[in-house]
């Protein structure tokens, strides 16, 4: 059973309320009931099933020119499983990332740092079977701290220090591998994202892990 | 991309609540920015606001479009790709640009002052400041005719990140620069490549570095008539007896010395600074016997006989390589002759009429090293290839022929100072056959 969920969870995801939390995905853990899978068939019966597991991501974002810079983020991933029909499921789920683990190609002397706390709410939509390819959307806000740092012969500065927050919206695919009879997936993605006010962004490319519970 | 749009607003409620980025209106001209500034004092006690380089609010006082960052005398760009045939130190020689696009800045405005929200938007921002700064004391620096030579050029081309290309032989490579700005004479534009940690301080926001490049427009138009042309390795055969051949001194390592030196006098008569180089952490070379102060104008650590490369067993304490040393003692004698006159190195008006008559010196010099004796070209530069080391077989007599050329160009009292320091500094690099505007 295990399996057959597992591998019901890359999905297609449609904006979902910014108010589900990890908790809701951690307590409604009790409800083992898997969807169907490819081995039990359309005769299994139907349940809503979660997981839990971590994302990283590699967005690619414009930087000076014509060069890029590749953002490393990592996420908390929260998704449950809903059947909806044999074999289909929607997957609404939870992100919380973090951005600043790296910084783009600077100077010695000045920089200036970004560092940004993401959430994110998305529904998606997924195809039971040996892989288990999905789709997605999501939206959701990121609060970014702009910090100038001054080193060596540049004075530090907080003159353009700033916080800011940031809506954000993606379409995401990618495909599913259970691994472990379904207790572990492992799911390559690809992403497009849009970030308001901020059009750096390209794609994302990134490995979301997750855990039955 | 739209749906993506449509959907990122729906947390804008959210950001709106907690407060939205908004871009803003900015009022101008004049616009009112955040840059990365040169402030007063010694760099090197920085850590406070008041030395070395740090966040300013400016004026932009030329700039007439503020999301291109254009004026008359410049235009900021992005990307695009740079393929060069032939460079010498930072200037590409030959080659072609192609692509670039407006700059893509992204900033908040606070009390009508545009504050950047990214470290690109910084750079273009501050090199915007700071190109207004250096392009008036350019003028100021220069003559009438290369003033109507700067304007007629029209704007210059700022390029920051392009993509670097080489081509040798039909065949094409990813380049990285050695040094983070260069000037490319052909298409009039200036790059600025990414920024790296040997940057103390972003190339884009000291106007030493900015000044240094322009200074190599100015030795374009004056020395060269505003006209370069590659040297054709083809036609080596015919070049090797022609000592006038099509692109023969833009090949010789001597004169690429002797422009960058004149590059160094424009960025100290433009800025008053004595160090081009301070923003960047130049690595020691271990191949020399001592490491200098290579590029320190005021500073006297090394002659002709410490640059060149001789035989091994008779070279003794090399303390510079390459064609910038030769431009060191150039600059350093120019340097010295502005001192001698009794000048101040602060006081702006003296540098700026002493860098003119150097400019009209520097205009008559081609056609007067035509009027002389220039040798046949070496091997090497008949077949235009590139030599990196200093040879004093090869290289000083076009550095003697440049140097009687040019002086026949000054004033008799700048022209015997400056003599006294270009024979000390210069040693066999300035050969006694091309002294003879120094004798008394």
């Amino acid at each position: 059973m295990k399996h057959a969920r597992s591998r019901a969870r890359s999905c297609l995801a449609l904006a979902a309320a910014s108010t589900w939390t990890l908790a809701l995905a951690r307590t409604a853990g009790a409800q083992q009931d898997a969807p169907g899978s490819a081995a039990s068939g359309a005769a299994a019966t139907p349940g809503i099933s979660y997981a839990l597991g971590v994302s990283l991501g590699f967005l690619q974002q414009r930087a000076l020119g014509s060069s890029t810079h590749t953002a490393f983020i990592p996420s908390l991933l929260g998704l449950a499983y809903v059947p909806i029909a044999p074999r289909v499921f929607l997957r609404p789920g939870l992100r919380l990332g973090y951005t600043g683990l790296n910084q783009a190609d600077a100077s010695y002397g000045a920089r200036i740092e970004e560092r940004g706390l993401q959430g994110s709410a998305e529904l998606g939509i997924c195809y039971d079977a040996w892989l288990v390819p999905a789709l997605a959307v999501g939206t959701g806000l990121e609060y970014r701290s702009l910090d100038f740092v001054g080193r060596g012969i540049v004075a530090d500065s907080d003159a353009i220090d700033r916080q800011e927050w940031l809506g954000l919206a993606f379409v995401q695919a990618g495909v599913g591998v259970p691994l472990f009879r379904g207790a572990l997936v492992v799911e390559p993605y690809t992403r497009l994202q849009y970030t308001a006010s901020d059009d750096r962004s390209l794609w994302q490319l990134g490995l979301d892990l997750s855990f039955a519970l | 991309m739209r749906l993506l749009q449509a959907l990122a607003l729906c947390g804008a409620p959210l950001v709106l609540y907690t407060g939205c980025v908004s871009q803003g209106e900015l009022l101008g001209p004049p616009f009112e920015v955040v840059v990365l500034d040169r402030v007063p004092g010694p760099a090197d006690v920085a850590q406070s606001e008041d030395s070395g380089f740090a966040l300013r609010q400016r004026e932009l006082t030329t700039v007439e479009d503020f999301d291109q960052l254009s004026a008359a005398a410049f235009r900021i760009r992005q990307g695009g790709t740079l393929t060069a045939e032939i460079v010498n130190g930072d200037t590409v020689s030959s080659g072609s640009f192609e692509g670039g696009e407006a700059p893509d800045l992204r900033y908040v405005v606070q009390g009508a002052t545009a504050v950047p929200r990214d470290y690109a938007t910084l750079l273009m921002f501050s090199a915007a400041y700071q190109f207004e700064q250096v392009s008036s004391g350019l003028r100021a620096a220069t003559d009438e005719r290369i003033r109507a030579a700067l304007d007629a050029q029209g704007p210059l081309d700022v390029m920051f990140g392009p993509a670097l290309v080489a081509r040798v032989e039909g065949v094409r490579a990813a380049l990285r620069m050695r040094t983070n700005a260069f000037f490319f004479p052909a298409g009039w534009q200036f790059g600025l490549a990414l920024s790296s940690p040997i940057e103390r301080a972003p190339l884009a926001a000291d106007r030493r570095v900015i000044a240094h490049e322009l200074g190599h427009a100015v030795f374009q138009l004056a020395f060269y008539g505003g006209e370069t042309t590659a040297c054709d390795e083809d036609a080596a055969s015919e070049h090797a007896g022609d000592a006038w051949f099509a692109g023969r001194l833009e090949a010789e390592l001597a004169l690429g010395g002797l422009n960058e030196g004149f590059a160094d006098w424009i960025s100290f008569a433009v800025t008053g600074g004595t160090d081009p180089l301070e923003s960047i952490a130049v690595p020691a070379d271990a191949a020399l016997d001592e490491n200098v102060a290579a590029r320190v104008l005021t500073e006297d650590t090394f002659r002709w006989s410490n640059i060149v490369d001789g035989d091994a067993d008779q070279q003794s304490d090399r303390r510079c390589a390459g064609k910038y040393c030769i431009g060191t003692l150039f600059a350093r004698s120019l340097v010295a002759t502005y001192r001698g006159a009794g000048h101040e190195l602060e006081d702006e008006r003296a540098r700026h009429e002493f860098s003119g008559e150097l400019v009209e010196a520097l205009e008559g010099a081609e056609a007067a090293m035509r009027r002389g004796n220039l040798p046949l070209p070496s091997q090497e530069v008949a077949s235009c290839k590139n030599r990196d080391q200093v040879s004093s077989s090869a290289d000083a007599p076009i550095v003697g022929a440049f140097l009687q050329a040019f002086l026949q160009g000054l004033p008799g009292d700048t022209r015997g100072r400056l003599c006294i320091e270009l024979v000390d500094r210069f040693e066999a690099g300035f050969p006694v056959e091309f002294r003879e505007e120094c004798q008394p």
